[in-house]
């Protein structure tokens, strides 16, 4: 083309240019006017035209009212007797205006008056309802109405003389230690009675023993949890005769004949210390959320068992839906590096490595398209495993499981019950995502960091529960919260079940001996001068609804002590610090420390040394 | 200190608008972080206190930016754009080491969302690069080479959502400086072959997130649960809604992410169908003055810069809503002027203050 031409041609559109852009500016306003209309389209569907769904869902003020019959639920205790749960009684009151119609106003006045003490309703605003005389039924309390018995008792008996008046006792769930272990509790769904969350919601169909409301419920879909404690010697269970008083820790007791009662392997006073200490650390860290989870290795029956945020069970209504979940048993998390004392202990079990192994760390490793850095970002020079536990090194813990290769290291994590639910008892409990190749997830760079427990998300329990089995000489333990069953007067015990041996008695020791080393290299701040720790801090990312959130972190420990012989395992979790103090042995050791502390004076742990002097002499093992 | 001609000339109706729609959000965000205890609420949990520091930061930024021509922002949009791709690759870079997303900065004040502050810097940018080659069908198609590097960058954060509004934001503008119609059906056909390659190279969570929207029950406690709840919510708050902090769904809590990316909900169930309505006719004419702004610009630059704030705020709308709605996947992207958030509020009044000063400065010379 003549560059004349092109020069008219560029004239000739200039004009056009000027109207396009008119054109376009309006194009542009009509994208809006469609988009916003077909929004208001779409949400007039959902909201104005009718929809079952939500009505259905919507809290409704009569459906509480009409809350069906039910027998008295169980009771649960903890482990030295004291009461966590019961039931308790409140009325339900309804009058119908409509038959006090034809009475005269001064006789409805009569009955306002005297109703009103008893309901706790002002007489005035008593006989406004009662002067409704269009009105077959006015619901008076609900079951937040909590009416003192007496009064109750008094109102039932004047239903029998007023055919007007509608009296029904009915059960609500009292929690006499508040907000005390109310994960591991759960709640009683006040409208169709069925126990939801925690011990309430797993042992649903037992406590409810038979009430018509039991088969509504989502427990009545799952298995019998009463066949756990059959197992074993099922002849003496059945035979067992009926006690009629039952010594629970320092408590007796007198089981119900007609309901089953539980008795928790909580202890009251364990679980006491470790919500106080973990809140006032979570307020002291300015963070986010913590949860501490402390069992016996040896059996793996949980002591204690917290989380904040938490619920108030005793008052529902104001409680946050979403904390009814118990996160120690239902949410992922990262467990970063205390996953290493189980990359170490693989190590080991291939056979392919010792603790005096040599790994030299340049303080960076690559491997599937990624590098691995240290968190102090520097090389270390020569180190051994226990150097790599000790100085936590992402790159030494990468190497081992280059080594190994992913089939022997999933195989390994696998068995450690890692992508499985632990079974505990508890409802709701999650399974954790282990990365396998070939699921379209795994990615060759996740064979490296699993092995500092990125990219691997496990529940708290199945931490505490895999790693407890090191400190249980390799075995691993199913984690236990019910210790009995008050079978209607029946005592059944649960007998602790082991799952596997996941390591060689050998391993776990040198693990054991190993963490002890390391804990006094890495984290000062757990240890207990005079009982030896076997330890370690995590640091990892905050995972929330399989996205890594942006700024937070989850500082952990895990522990356990005596090193030698455990009694206990912490693992505490803290999660979203606020300033620099996330790493876990800034924000986690130290309540490790402080619980561990309190934990061998309470259960009565003498040092290490009196122990073994003890063991020596021959002195009677206190 | 504020000068004669920017008090004349500031669009005061679009400042209004603006007001109101924070003012309906303060409301909402109310209503959805109130509990009923009486104890003091620290200031870290205080969500509306936040906003309102942060509707304070903002318009003090906006009045700021309002005073200078905006022209001299159209000579800046080279160094601007560096800046961009430094800030946004360091993100991408610190998100690498720590095994995943990590879209914020921390500047001590207040985080800011790299990605939120780049989608303005961006507009600018990309304003300045299609103001010269307005009609130019080629050259406009050349402009994606501008947008692409900070598109990838953002998408390796990684962040899918904050991608795809760039990329509606470089179309919005380039339709504005007149691609052909026709080239967008093009546009269109090329997108949706590359879908599967998309799809494989989306990250777990994010094909976890489209899999349940097309299918909610497949997990509905977990990633599920809230599209489930927000319509529940937004199916009980009916024509009228269920009353100012009167909705069961987000008064009980069941609504996560309520303050944020589901606020639309919380408003839905307490204000029902009336009260969305006022809020769509809010941004409807918010938008629409901004395009009526659009109009008067003296330039492209200006024109373009403002067309690409709208389309950005339209997107963000038009997402956010459709995420409550369910009609789209789950993905936090905040309610433009309504949700609470800091970073995406502070941005979108700077964005006001350069659309003030392009209706400011629309006139050269003025005396």
């Amino acid at each position: 083309m003549v560059p004349s031409a092109r020069n008219t041609k560029r004239n000739s559109t200039k004009q056009p240019l000027i109207e396009q852009r008119s054109q376009r500016i309006n194009l542009v306003i009509s994208v809006i006017t469609i988009v916003v209309c077909l929004l208001a389209l779409r949400l007039a569907y959902w909201q104005v035209l009718p929809h079952a769904e939500p009505a259905e869902t919507a809290l409704n003020e009569s459906e509480t009212a009409a809350q069906p019959d039910r027998t008295p639920r169980g009771s649960i205790v903890e482990r030295n007797g004291a009461l966590m749960a019961v039931d308790n009684t409140w009325y339900f009151v309804w009058v119908s205006p409509n038959s006090l119609a034809r009475i005269k106003e001064t006789k409805r006045e009569e009955y306002a008056k005297e109703l009103s003490p008893l309901l706790h309703i002002p007489q005035d605003q008593l006989l406004t309802i009662l002067n409704q005389s269009d009105k077959p039924y006015v619901a008076l309390t609900d079951i937040f109405t909590k009416l003192p018995l007496d009064d109750g008792e008094k109102l039932l008996d004047l239903s029998h003389g007023y055919p007007w008046l509608g009296v029904k006792p009915r059960y609500y769930r009292v929690y006499p230690n508040g907000m005390l272990a109310s994960h591991v509790l759960g709640i009683v769904d006040q409208e169709k009675s069925c126990g939801r969350y925690g011990v309430e919601e797993y042992y649903d169909q037992l406590l409810q023993n038979g009430s018509p409301t039991a088969e509504n419920c989502p427990s009545s879909q799952g298995p019998n949890p009463i066949n756990e404690f059959l197992t074993g010697d099922t002849t003496r269970a059945e035979n067992s005769s009926v006690t009629e008083v039952v010594q629970v820790g320092m408590r007796t007791l007198t089981p119900s004949q007609n309901q089953a009662d539980l008795v928790l392997t909580i202890d009251r006073g364990i679980q006491y210390l470790v919500e106080k200490d973990l809140e006032s650390a979570l307020r002291q860290l300015h963070a986010q959320s913590g949860t501490v989870i402390v069992m016996e290795p040896k059996t793996g029956k949980i002591l204690a068992m917290a989380n904040r945020p938490t619920f108030d069970p005793n008052n529902l209504r104001q409680a946050d839906m979403l904390k009814l979940v118990n996160p120690a048993v239902s949410e992922y998390y990262d467990p970063g590096s205390t996953f290493k004392i189980l990359t170490v202990a693989n190590a080991l079990k291939s056979g392919l490595f010792n603790p005096q192994s040599i790994f030299h760390d340049t303080g960076a490793l690559r491997y599937g398209g990624i590098t691995v850095h240290n968190w102090d970002n520097a090389g270390h020079g020569d180190v051994n495993l226990t150097q790599i536990l000790g100085l936590s090194l992402n790159t030494g813990a990468a190497y081992l499981n280059t080594k190994l290769g992913p089939r022997r290291v999933i195989s390994y994590t696998l068995q450690l019950g890692f992508g499985t639910p632990t079974g505990i008892d508890l409802a709701g409990e999650r399974g954790g995502k282990v990365k396998v190749p070939g699921d379209g997830e795994w990615h060759e760079w996740d064979l490296v960091t699993n092995a500092y427990g990125q990219g691997i998300s496990v529940t708290p329990i199945q931490l505490a529960t895999a790693i407890s089995a090191i400190a249980n000489g390799g075995l691993l333990m199913q984690p236990q919260i019910v210790d009995t069953v008050l079978d209607h007067g029946v005592v059944r015990h649960r007998e602790s079940k082991v799952i596997r041996r996941v390591y060689s008695e050998e391993i776990a020791h040198k693990l054991s001996n190993m963490l002890t080393e390391s804990v006094a290299m890495e984290t000062e701040k757990a240890l207990v001068p005079g009982w030896a720790i076997a330890g370690k801090t995590g640091t990892s990312n905050v995972y929330y609804n399989g996205v890594i959130s942006e700024d937070r972190f989850i500082g952990s420990f895990i522990g356990w002590a005596p090193a030698d012989d455990p009694q206990f395992l912490a693992l505490i979790i803290i999660q979203g610090v606020q300033g620099n103090d996330y790493w876990g042995s800034q924000s986690a050791a130290p309540l490790f420390q402080k619980v561990a502390w309190q934990l061998f004076h309470y259960m009565h742990i003498p040092p290490d040394q009196m122990r073994q002097a003890a063991r020596v002499t021959g002195l009677p093992k206190p | 200190m504020i000068d004669n001609r920017t008090l004349r000339h500031f669009d005061y109706t679009l400042l209004l608008l603006t007001l109101a729609l924070v003012g309906l959000g303060l409301a909402m965000i109310y209503s959805a972080t109130t509990t009923f205890s009486s104890d003091p609420i620290p200031l870290s949990e205080n969500f509306v206190l936040r906003q309102v520091l942060y509707l304070i930061a903002g318009l003090v930024i906006m009045v700021l930016l309002s005073m200078v021509d905006y022209t001299l922002y159209a000579t800046f949009v080279q160094p601007l754009y560096v800046f961009v791709l430094i800030m946004l690759a360091l993100t991408a870079l610190i998100g690498r080491t720590y095994g995943g997303a990590q879209r914020w900065i921390d500047l001590r004040v207040f985080p800011v969302q790299p990605s939120e502050l780049s989608k303005l810097l961006l507009i600018l940018v990309l304003a300045r690069f299609l103001a010269d080659r307005e009609g130019n069908w080629w050259k406009l198609w050349a402009s994606f080479v501008v947008i692409a590097p900070p598109m990838i960058l953002v998408y390796l954060q990684p962040s899918l959502s904050a991608t795809i509004v760039l990329g509606v934001i470089w179309l919005g503008m380039v339709v504005m400086a007149g691609l052909p119609l026709w080239h967008l059906l093009l546009l269109g056909t090329g997108g949706i072959a590359l879908l599967p390659m998309l799809w494989m190279s989306m990250h777990t969570y994010m094909k976890e997130r489209v899999l349940t929207f097309l299918n909610p029950a497949r997990d509905p406690l977990g990633a599920g649960y809230n599209i489930f709840q927000a319509r529940i919510a937004l199916g009980s708050g009916g024509l009228w809604g269920q009353g100012y902090l009167r909705g069961t769904q987000s008064q009980l809590r069941f609504l996560r992410v309520r303050h944020t990316d589901f606020i639309f909900s919380v408003l839905g169930e307490e204000l029902g169908f009336i009260g969305a309505m006022i809020l769509f006719l809010l941004l409807a004419l918010l938008l629409l003055r901004l395009i009526r702004n659009a109009r008067l610009a003296r330039d492209g630059f200006g024109r373009l810069t403002i067309v690409g704030i709208a389309s950005m705020i339209l997107f963000q709308s038009v997402v956010n809503i459709g995420v409550n709605l369910g009609v789209l996947p789950a993905t936090g992207m905040p309610l433009p002027f309504v949700s609470y958030g800091g970073s995406s509020l502070i941005m979108l009044l700077a964005a006001e203050g350069v659309v003030q000063s392009i209706v400011i400065h629309r006139k050269k010379l003025e005396f």
